[in-house]
This record gives C-alpha cells, structure tokens and sequence, in this order.
C-alpha cells in the first residue's frame, strides 16, 4: 500500500484549471453547497422567535444569521448561475467514471482520503487508548504509509514522537492530554 | 506610550531569563515553521497558541509573537534555496532569491534578505509604537455601527484581495465564516441557536480548533496530496551583508517599510500581499527594472522589507479595534482574548502597560531572530530538507494536543478535523481561507453590534449611513464590491450605446 501511494503521487497533476480562475462545473458545485447550508441557515434562523418578552425583531437572535444567510443564499446562486454558464459556453468533458476516478488518482484523492481515514481513526481511539502509545502507532503508519521508509525507522520515528510529545506536554507546558 | 516606558519594558524583559528563554524558542520555532514549505507563520501560531495555554500571559504572549516573527523571516531561507517559499509571506523573494542562489550567491541572498525583514520589521514595530495609542484613541469613537461597518468593511477588502481572480468566492468565505460563527448562545439574550440540543453546541466553535483546523488540518491535507522532494543546490560562504551595501537601498527600505505597514493595517489581507505590492514598487521605481526576476538585490529587499513592516501594521487593528490586520494576527488576536486581553479601544484603558510590553517583545524577537538567522544558517539548511511528508503525521499530533488543550473537550478536535476537511474542500474548490476565518472572528462583533445600534434607534437604519465613520466604512465597503463586479463595465457600455444613439439619430 505504502509504494502505491508513492507511486500514485510521483505522477500527481494538477486538475485542469480554466486560466481566468473559473471553473464551470466545479462552481456549480460549489455554489450548490453553499446555497444548500445558508439556506439551512436560513430556515432555521426564521424559526427562532421573532419577538419575545426579552426582545423585539431589532434585537432578535435570528435577525443576524437570518440576513446572511440570505446574503450567502444571494451570492451562491450568483457563483452556481455564473458556473451554469460558463459550462454551456466552454463545457469541459464530463467523461465517464473510468476518466473522473483518474483525474481523481492524478490529483491527489487516495492519499488525501487515506490521511483522513488515519486522522478520523486517531481522533476516534483518543481517551479509549493512552495518548503516547496511541501517538506512537499514528506517526509509525503515517509515516510508513506517505513517506515510503522502512519499517524500522518508522517505528524509531513514532516511538520517539510519542515519548517526547507526552513528557513535553505534560510535564513542560502543563497541557491535559487526552 | 514614551521612549522612557518602551525601554522600561525592554529591559524588564531582557533581565527575566524566562522571557528571554521564551523569545528565543519562540524565534527558533518560528523559523523552523516559515523555512518549512507547508508549514506557515499562521499554521505555527495556531498550534502554539493552545500548547503555551497553560504558561503565564507574559510568557504565551512573547513566544507567539517571537514566532510570529521568526515564521515571516523564516520563510526566504527555503525562497532561496530551493525556490518554494517557506510561507506565502516569501512567494516574491523567490523571482530574486533563487537566482541569485543559482549564481552562487545564496549566502549573500539569505543575508540580505534576513537583514531586510529586520529592519522591515522594526520599522512596522515602530510605526506601531507610534499609531496603535492614536488610533486607540480614534477608536474610543465608535459606537456600535461603526462596529458593525467595520466588520463588514474587513470581509469585503479581504474577500476582495485575498482572491483577485474571483472576489465573489472571498465574499462568500467570508460570509460563510460570519455564518458559522453565529452557532451557540447568541451574545445578547443568551438564546441557542443551531445547537439542536447539543450541550457542545451552546458554546459554538471554539477559535482555536477552528484556526488548527482550516489553517493546519487543511494545510497538512494538501502537503500529503502532494509528494515532492526537495534538493538544495548551492554553496554558502559569508551571510552577514555589508553595512555599506544595505544602506545603499534606504529608499527601498523605507517605501516599503511604509507600504507593509499600511497594507498590513488593512483587515485580513497580509504579509503576502504586502511583499507583492512592495516588490512591484520596487520594480515601477527602480533604475534597473530589467534586473527584477533575474536575481535584483533592489527586489528581494523591497519582498523581504514589505512583508515584515506589515507584521508590526498588523498588530495596529489588533490592539486597537480588535480586529486582524492578517491571519497570523487573528491567531495572536484569538490568543490574546484566550489569556484574558480582551484587545479593543478599551485594551489601553484596562491594561495602560500592554501595548508597550508588547512592542518591547516584538523588538526583542527580532533582535532574536536576527541573530539566530545569521548563527544558524548551515543547520537549518541540513533542517530544510527532511520530507514535508514526515512532518506532517507530528503536525497532526500537535494540532490535536493545541485543539484539546483549551477545554479538555474531545469535541473540540472534532470541530478541528471538520473544519480542516472544510478548509481543504474550500482552497480545492478556490475559496480563499483568510476571509473565512476573519469572518468567523469579526462575527460575534458584526451580530452584537448590529442588533445593539437597531436597538438604540428603535429599528431605524439611518445612523448606519448619516453617522460620519459609518458612512465611509459603508462607502469603501460598497464601493470595493461595485468596482470588482460587472457593474461598472454596464454602466460604461450603456452610456457609450446612448451615445452612439445620440450621435446616430
């Protein structure tokens, strides 16, 4: 797995670019999102009472996310109507599957989703297991699996990694560890 | 705030070995992070911030600002040697630094560009020295709409300039950080919003994780996206420049000195921005223009001077308005409130000593800096070139134990690693991050005191745009958003087809 993941991101490109910034589907998608969380902004503040025994409309708590959820909804639709756009006057090749995992490879998508995994696996396994140990397992994979190096070195890397963050913050900067 | 009281502070410093200890660490840490590719000034100060949690306010203060200033001169070490910059603070001292290293003249390029972001920085340090209590005073001034104006006016430039291909996804960042800040108790009346009965919620998004998270999570996501190798190519002899040879460029020096520190008073928008605007200066004014990009002395000043005057620029809105004049400076901003200064119009009032002990720090952190960048160049060469892709896994670590330190809440790293796939999500899709984050930290100001100032007039918006400050904090907010859209290119081409009408009938 380690060498894959080497040799993917030996070969990574860059995703085609359009060279004014611009890129047609990929506003589109951006824009729907965006649209999509201010308008669950939106509704929800709507929801919240206008008027209390506390506070009149001037001061209510859902005035606020109320008007900027607006005003993302506003410029979302502007960013996904402007990609529609530009897609119908350039359309960029949709391709199949087989070309979208590829592009995907190229730029990057296994090792970013691979690191994520380790990060999630990680951040879930704190409290449940000692954090220098735990620390120690983390950088070994990590670095075995991105960096490509021996097992041994590795191990040598995590397990100091683990030793010194533990007494460094714990004895030196006082901090609570997990 | 007197010569007499900065010195005062000065040597209170440099006769407490703890602090001393600590600007040092501070400037080593610092410059290990800026001469890194991947690790940045902001990254460094988000990370530290929640480690030095635990230490007295003296001693978190000085290492962060120490880092804060050994991260932005840091940076050109790598600018030079292998033509990435260490931060994006260092993007122009690459066009000059790396050929002059390709000409055998690395060490010279390193010297002159560490001497450069001293005095660089000093000059901003002054110009603070000077304006931050005359602004403060400026400040006392505003009331709740020039408040809410201001934030406004600082999402708006930053959007504008933190994406100037398409200013329209720096708006929404910074809207969408306004956004994300309203979850939790509102400030007001204490009512919960979005929190979905969620106890984590009522609290919001600590700053802390949401900073590690979009500025370090994202970062370290897109180092591991990536996997480059690094090959340093050069020899070094001499570092340290002839005095002779420095003072020839005054000019340069002083110009940009200036033009950091203006830009770096401008909300949100950074050393980065800072250095290209000096060097193209430089370039506009200079003699020799057609040696700019093939290794001018004029343009790796003119980079390295900019960049570092704009840390001192920054900090001015910080102490002042409580509001970052960049992203590293929001971080210092988030640390400061974190320690208990809350930094405003009323950070003179309520701590008369602050500001002064913090120009002090900042003085002795360059002094730091320098003297390191110039003892330690052959070791931090050998530092330059471990893999980034090592690094990162014990990035990860730290930004877990910064996010967690605060509050000991585990859900804390989990707003850190959400809000890092968010930031990676948004720079993939070329959403700037600057305005995001100063979205989420003005947002808390701009939702108080919009309420607040409806309040006092009953619900009338007119002081919004009568009130003098008010009105000029709207008139550049509105004005920055009409010249970057389509707006003015109509009305140009509607008046030339009335024209043309005219002129035909």
């Amino acid at each position: 797995m380690a060498r894959g993941l080497m040799q993917q991101g030996e070969s990574v490109v860059p995703p085609p670019a359009r060279p004014d910034g611009r890129g047609g589907l990929g506003d589109v998608a951006a824009g729907g999102g965006m649209a999509l969380l201010s308008l669950f902004f939106l509704i929800n503040a709507l929801r919240m009472p206008a008027s209390s025994a506390l506070w009149t409309w001037q001061n209510a708590p859902g005035l606020v996310p109320a008007a900027i959820g607006a005003v993302l909804l506003s410029l979302s639709t502007v960013l996904t109507a402007r990609g529609l756009r530009s897609h119908r006057q350039s359309p960029t090749p949709v391709g199949s599957l087989p070309a979208w995992w590829s592009v995907a490879m190229n730029w990057g998508a296994g090792r970013v989703v691979v690191a994520l995994a380790f990060a999630l696996v990680f951040t879930l396994m704190m409290g449940r297991v000692p954090f220098g140990p735990l620390t120690a397992v983390f950088v070994f994979a990590m670095t075995l699996t991105f960096r490509g190096t021996t097992a041994a070195k590795a191990a040598l890397i995590g397990i100091a990694t683990g030793i010194t963050v533990t007494l460094v913050f714990t004895r030196l900067f006082l901090v609570p560890l997990p | 705030m007197t010569p007499l009281s900065l010195l005062v502070e000065f040597l209170k410093i440099l006769g407490n070995p703890v602090m001393v200890i600590a600007v040092l660490v501070g400037a080593q840490v610092g410059i290990l992070f800026g001469m890194l590719p991947g690790l940045t000034a902001t990254m460094a100060l988000s990370l530290l911030t929640g480690l030095t949690f635990g230490l007295s306010v003296d001693v978190a203060i000085a290492v962060l600002i120490a880092t804060y200033v050994g991260a932005i001169t840091g940076g050109s070490r790598s600018a030079v040697l292998i033509n990435i910059p260490g931060t994006p603070a260092q993007a122009a001292v690459c066009l000059d630094g790396y050929p002059l290293a390709m000409h055998g003249r690395a060490a010279e390029a390193i010297g002159l560009s560490v001497t450069a972001s001293t005095l660089g920085t000093l000059f901003g340090v002054t110009m603070l020295a000077v304006f931050a209590p005359l602004l403060g005073q400026v400040a006392l001034k505003f009331g709740s709409w020039e408040f809410f104006w201001l934030a406004i006016f600082g999402i708006v430039i930053a959007g504008s300039l933190t994406a100037p291909t398409d200013p329209l996804k720096g708006w929404m960042a910074g809207f969408l950080g306004l956004l994300l800040a309203t979850v939790g108790l509102d400030g007001i009346h204490a009512y919960p919003r979005f929190t979905f009965g969620r106890v984590e919620l009522q609290g919001g998004f600590a700053l802390i994780p949401v900073l590690v998270g979009a500025y370090g999570m994202g970062e370290i996501l897109s180092v591991l996206r990536r996997n480059e190798r690094l090959v340093v190519q050069t020899r070094l002899d001499r570092v340290l420049p002839r005095i002779r040879e420095v003072v020839r460029h005054w000019r340069h020096i002083i110009r940009s000195g200036l033009i950091g520190t203006v830009i770096g008073t401008v909300p949100g928008v950074g050393e980065d921005i800072a250095a290209w605007v000096s060097y193209d200066t430089a370039k506009r004014t200079s003699r020799s223009p057609e040696e700019f990009g093939r290794g001018s002395i004029e343009g790796l000043i003119a980079a390295e001077t900019g960049d570092n005057a704009c840390i001192g620029g920054a900090t001015i809105p910080v102490l002042t308005l409580g509001v970052p004049g960049s992203a590293p400076a929001a971080v210092l901003l988030a640390a400061l409130t974190i320690h208990g200064l809350q930094p405003g119009p009323l950070l003179a009032i309520k701590h008369p000593h602050v500001i002064s002990e913090i120009v002090a720090i900042f003085v002795m952190a360059t002094l730091a800096v320098f003297v390191l960048s110039v003892t330690l160049v052959r070791p931090m060469v050998r530092v330059l070139l471990i893999p980034r892709q090592a690094l990162m896994p014990i990035v990860y670590v730290l930004a877990v134990v910064g996010s967690y330190a605060i509050a000991a809440r585990q859900f804390d790293v989990y707003v850190m690693l959400a809000f890092g796939v968010l930031g990676f999500l948004l720079q993939a899709a070329g959403f700037p991050i600057a305005p995001l984050v100063l979205g989420f930290i003005l947002g808390p100001m701009a939702d108080d005191n919009l309420r607040r100032a409806l309040t006092l007039t009953a619900g009338d918006p007119t002081p919004f745009f009568t009130r003098p400050i008010s009105a000029i904090l709207f008139a550049i907010s509105a004005l920055t958003v009409l010249s970057r859209t389509a707006l003015p290119g109509w009305i140009v081409g509607r008046v030339a087809a009335v024209r043309s009408g005219r002129t035909a009938s």
